[in-house]
């Protein structure tokens, strides 16, 4: 008799699924809407501190020309007469002559301050996100120079090329209210 | 009756839940990381600028390792037979080599590490210095240095202590007592000083004798002499790409002197390690980027009393030492 009584009847078992079902697919529709609601608010961005420099960022993003641009952290800069950012390598000379010069595009503006340090400002219209010089900076120099995505060119596709093919993970989803990721005194304020 | 339907709503309601977070926390595969991981997509490197070293300009061997297993690494410094270690929040001393070490715990990691001849131990913070007696007891905090000091090198004499500050891009003198005694390197334009330019946390010096002190102009890529009172007495650079100069901005980062006044340098970007005259003229490669990590940056080199190179690469984790084949 106990067992008949305790024994699952059909009906039930099946009210009981459609139950879990129905939990389960409320549930997690909204749990996915939520998510969606929030994302609204992200925009791409990607992390100097895990950036390899990989050139990908300039050949990468859906627009013609990226919407990656090298930055400066101008606080951090040694102002060197010699670039490691600016200057090739083997450069024989240490002035603004186009061989001697890393940026394939001349992006980087040189001025005098005084003997021996110069500033370097970057022309955005003309940079093409290749981060060679960011490479310059961070082996040779102290990596004032470094690469953001930046949000009057982004489209802030939901699927982000670059993010895809980026081989160091350094893309991700930031707040718009702070959609950048600065080095130097501008991180800290 | 009451109690099932209950029950029954709380299973609904936890279940909902459960697919509430996991809804949210939904991998979905985008942006598809996981198709292209990075050890299969080629970095740029800056392999295109590495001059292959001649095989007959290498004159030293990697002879033995001293394994630290810290995860950081700052200093290293030789008095007599014993190796000095500064790393993580200690400071090893290691009475021969690869042997058992002794440790100085310290409150926060070193930044700099010297040991004078009478075995006083000298560690640099950032703003100031600590003195620990021989046998690792804390003997004196040393007065702030001002500013946004940021203390990389020190050179302990028998009466002055020098302190490599890249953040005010000097040298402090101080006496035993640690009281600061002069400034070195100071910019002075009208006297021909274009002063220390210091672009990153590399700034090293070493005391030749008693009163003569080099210290890189990394900067500048150049090697100055200087008297403890602070007046230039001569330099030199030879900024190249080649294996025979220093390239990049903050080269070389490291150096040590030989007792015949030859030049040790470490370098970064294309990482090395070499043996200069005291002309400036290069004598021999001590260990090329071949034999370092990909990126890596030296911590900081030293001497031992058998003339071995003492190479602390922070990669490896250890102490390399290298000797003349």
């Amino acid at each position: 008799m106990n067992d008949k009584q305790n024994k699952v009847k059909r009906r039930d078992f099946f009210r009981d699924s459609l139950r879990t079902l129905l939990a389960l697919a409320l549930g997690g529709s909204a749990g996915i809407a939520t998510r969606k609601l929030i994302a609204k608010d992200l925009v791409w961005q990607l992390d100097p501190h895990k950036c390899v420099q990989c050139d990908l960022c300039a050949t990468e993003c859906v627009l013609d020309l990226s919407a990656v641009k090298c930055v400066h952290a101008h606080d951090m800069c040694g102002h060197c007469t010699l670039c490691g950012g600016f200057h090739r390598p083997d450069a024989v000379t240490f002035d603004t002559a186009a061989e001697n010069q890393l940026c394939p595009t001349g992006a980087i503006k040189r001025n005098f301050i005084e003997n021996p340090y110069y500033s370097y400002t970057i022309v955005e219209e003309k940079c093409i996100g290749c981060a060679k010089c960011v490479k310059g900076c961070s082996s040779f120099g102290n990596g004032s120079l470094y690469m953001q995505v930046r949000h009057d060119r982004c489209l802030n596709c939901n699927e982000c090329a670059i993010a895809i093919a980026c081989p160091a993970e350094a893309f991700q989803r930031v707040p718009s209210s702070q959609p950048y990721i600065l080095k130097g005194k501008q991180a800290q304020a | 009756m009451q109690t099932s339907s209950n029950l029954a709503k709380y299973a609904f309601i936890a279940v909902a839940g459960l697919a509430f977070v996991a809804g949210f926390f939904f991998k979905d595969n985008k942006p598809g990381r996981e198709n292209t991981p990075a050890q299969q997509t080629p970095l740029i490197s800056l392999d295109q600028y590495l001059v292959p070293i001649p095989p007959e300009l290498i004159g030293y061997q990697e002879i033995d390792q001293i394994e630290t297993e810290l995860e950081k690494v700052s200093a290293i410094a030789v008095q007599g037979a014993n190796l000095y270690l500064a790393g993580d929040r200690e400071i090893r001393i290691y009475r021969s080599a690869g042997s058992e070490f002794t440790r100085i715990e310290l409150a926060q990691p070193a930044t700099a590490m010297a040991v004078s001849p009478a075995g006083q131990i000298y560690a640099g913070f950032y703003n100031h210095v600590q003195v620990f007696s021989p046998a690792g007891k804390l003997v004196g905090t040393w007065e702030l240095i001002p500013g946004e000091a940021h203390i990389t090198s020190i050179a302990a004499g028998e009466k002055d202590i020098l302190v490599a500050d890249a953040g005010n891009r000097i040298v402090w003198r101080y006496q035993l007592n640690g009281k600061i005694a002069g400034r070195i390197g100071e910019r002075n334009v009208d006297a021909g000083q274009l002063g220390f330019v210091i672009p990153g946390p590399f700034f090293d010096i070493a005391l030749a004798d008693e009163d003569v002190l080099w210290a890189v102009n990394p900067g500048m890529l150049a090697l100055q002499n200087y008297s403890l009172d602070g007046k230039m007495r001569s330099s030199w650079q030879k900024i190249s790409v080649d294996v025979d100069g220093f390239c990049g901005c903050c080269n070389p980062t490291h150096l040590a002197l030989l007792p015949d006044g030859a030049f040790v340098t470490a370098e970064k970007g294309i990482p090395r390690v070499k043996i200069h005259e005291p002309s400036g003229d290069l004598r021999t490669v001590v260990a090329g980027p071949k034999q370092f990590a990909d990126g890596v940056v030296i911590a900081d080199l030293a001497i031992n009393a058998q003339q071995h190179i003492l190479v602390l690469d922070p990669a490896a984790k250890a102490v390399r030492i290298f000797a003349q084949k």
